[in-house]
């Protein structure tokens, strides 16, 4: 994954942000990481008051999103990034607590890339971190329309 | 319900009837002892003919046979000699039919007659016999004296006979119009009862009808009730199988935000741990590395420190995240299970009371807040304080920082029940979210407020507790409408708590 890769973390528990980007970070991956605690702020962040790629063009995201947010749920997130002209490409990677076997299909059904459930056993959680983190090193993202 | 007074007319409806029916009876009693004594009276009518009758036959008998006797004595004739015998026994049988006929009578004077009549017609006979015999022995010159003379002798007797008679008929005539008067009068009497058995029949037949049309109108009346009562409590069932299908599903919906939302703690205490570990690991190898003389940066032991403190800010953070969900949880069980104290409350005059504690925060955001007259409500004073206190708290949270807050809490009575909106101007809440507010730990919009999520889910559990309803109508950037619907009851005997 080239270095111009951002990668948009949707975690709301500043906890697990730490410990997903240190494993990250362990994994080689030295990429930017832009962390928002709440769907509003993140939307904020994606989107331009019109729904519009809020001066993406031309850089490469790659969105990680929690789906039990505070505000609202991560598959609006989903949804909107899918509908979205600017942002469909870029690859969404849900890690959520719920292993929900409905709440999974309906995440692939509505675009999502990888589905990942947070292990609670830590040695797991940190194990399937690093792989996400190797995993990242190795695929093509593209650039934003 | 159908309220059931007791009838009175329903209760003594038999008591009624059955003393109709035995006035009734007596009623057709008298009658039948009225036909029974005109039926006796007839008789003693016709037996007093009939007796009138053969003392007829008797005084002609006897005068035949006087008569008889007389042509024997002037003619000598030997054919009225038997003609005589033969009437003479004739009078003894009528005689004797006679008393046989009137042996039932218990007339004194009647008996005592008869009995003088059978004497003075036994001494006519027993001296016509003797005139007989003699003027067939005697001299006919010595007739007329003997004649006179025994015509002097048997007028007496023959006098006697036609008077007794007489007296007799005399006495039958009066006993007959006795009878006819009695006769007359019972027929009379008989009409009477006639006519008032036919008036009690009527009477009792309508006050029957009447009682049979108005118990008719009770069981239908009763039969109405009942059917009503058995649809309003299919109603019932089916408005009960829906709550608690609801309830279920919130139970659901609960269990699973818990669960979800005590593992993320969760994670973090255990991911940090092991960060604990690692940096256990590292620090033992750098001070082998160190003993074996290799000169340690003071940079990475900086690092060391802040991963080190960074884990154990996020391990006790976890801890209080957890401690304060658990918290909440065993908050909202048990104001589920604290019991409803119904009273009368004086809604206009709680909720200034709450508006007016919140006072100091409403002017520290700039917000006024207004209170229009409220409809009174019987309902549970700390449940009520509670979700009005939240509803405004939130009110006053959740507002635009352009425009001076402006919350309005308004109520009206409906048929339905009782309606309170808290409306405010604030950032209002986005349509999706609208039903996620009410679940526990959900928060709606920017995140820029201290709360876990509960506040909203709290109300819900207290006002459907309560057996109403709470509804959001929002605008996002234009605000909301927290809209209260609670049932209103009647003032309840104190202290009765509610059941769910």
């Amino acid at each position: 994954m080239s270095e111009h890769v951002t990668i948009v973390m949707i975690e709301d528990d500043e906890g697990h942000a730490r410990l997903i980007e240190k494993n990250i970070r362990r994994a080689g991956v030295r990429n930017e990481i832009v962390q928002f605690s709440d769907g509003t702020s993140a939307l904020e962040y994606l989107f331009d008051t019109e729904g519009q790629n809020a001066g993406h063009t031309g850089r490469a995201l790659l969105i990680l999103l929690d789906l039990n947010l505070p505000d609202m749920s991560g598959i609006d997130i989903l949804k909107r990034l899918k509908a979205s002209e600017q942002l469909r490409r870029s690859p969404v990677v849900v890690l959520t607590t719920t292993d929900d076997r409905h709440e999974i299909q309906r995440c692939y059904d509505l675009g999502c890339n990888v589905y990942i459930t947070k292990p609670v056993d830590y040695e797991s959680f940190a194990h399937s971190i690093r792989q996400l983190g190797l995993f990242f090193s190795v695929i093509q993202v593209p650039d934003t329309a | 319900m159908m309220p059931n007074p007791p009838a009175p007319l329903f209760r003594y409806q038999p008591i009624l009837l059955a003393l109709g029916f035995a006035l009734l009876v007596g009623v057709a009693g008298i009658s039948m002892w009225l036909v029974q004594q005109t039926r006796s009276d007839a008789e003693q009518a016709i037996h007093a003919l009939e007796i009138k009758e053969q003392l007829a036959s008797l005084q002609g008998l006897v005068w035949r046979a006087e008569s008889h006797q007389r042509s024997l004595l002037l003619s000598g004739e030997p054919s009225y000699g038997r003609a005589f015998r033969d009437d003479a026994e004739a009078v003894r049988l009528a005689l004797s039919e006679l008393e046989a006929a009137s042996a039932g009578s218990a007339d004194p004077e009647r008996s005592s007659l008869l009995a003088r009549l059978s004497t003075a017609i036994d001494a006519e006979l027993a001296s016509l016999e003797g005139d007989a015999a003699r003027g067939r022995l005697t001299v006919p010159a010595a007739l007329p004296a003997e004649t006179n003379a025994n015509t002097a002798q048997a007028l007496s007797p023959t006098e006697e006979v036609r008077a007794l008679i007489a007296q007799l008929l005399q006495q039958e005539q009066h006993l007959l119009t006795g009878e006819m008067q009695a006769s007359n009068e019972r027929t009379r009497l008989l009409l009477i009862a006639s006519l008032a058995g036919a008036t009690i029949i009527a009477v009792l037949a309508a006050g029957s009808i009447a009682m049979v049309h108005r118990s008719t109108a009770q069981l239908l009346a009763a039969q109405g009730a009942l059917r009503q009562t058995n649809e309003s409590l299919e109603e019932t069932v089916a408005r009960r199988t829906a709550e608690l299908r609801q309830a279920n599903e919130e139970i659901q919906n609960f269990a699973y935000v818990v669960s979800h939302d005590l593992r993320a703690p969760l994670v973090n205490i255990m991911g940090f741990t092991g960060e604990l570990e690692a940096i256990r690991k590292d620090l033992l190898e750098r001070r082998h590395v160190g003993v074996a003389g290799h000169d340690a940066t003071s940079a990475p032991e900086d690092q060391l420190g802040r991963d080190f403190d960074e884990a154990l800010h996020f391990i006790k953070t976890s801890i209080g995240r957890m401690d304060r969900l658990i918290k909440s949880i065993l908050k909202l069980t048990r104001e589920g299970r604290r019991e409803f104290r119904l009273e009368p409350i004086d809604m206009t005059g709680s909720v200034r009371s709450i508006a007016d504690g919140l006072g100091y925060q409403a002017h520290a955001v700039g917000a006024s807040i207004e209170i229009e007259e409220l409809p009174p409500l019987v309902g549970d004073r700390l449940a009520i304080e509670q979700i009005f206190g939240n509803l405004l708290d939130n009110a006053l949270k959740y507002l635009r920082q352009d425009v001076p807050g402006r919350i309005v809490v308004s109520g009206l009575t409906t048929a339905s029940g009782l309606i309170y909106e808290v409306r405010d101007n604030g950032r209002g809440i986005e349509a999706k979210d609208q039903a996620r507010i009410f679940e526990i730990f959900r928060r709606s919009g920017a995140q820029d407020q201290p709360g876990e999520g509960i506040g909203l889910t709290h109300v819900r559990t207290l006002v459907s507790r309560l057996g109403g309803t709470i509804t959001v109508q929002s605008q996002p950037g234009q605000g909301s409408i927290f809209r209260v619907t609670l049932p209103s009851r009647q003032p309840a005997s104190s202290g009765e708590p509610v059941h769910e």
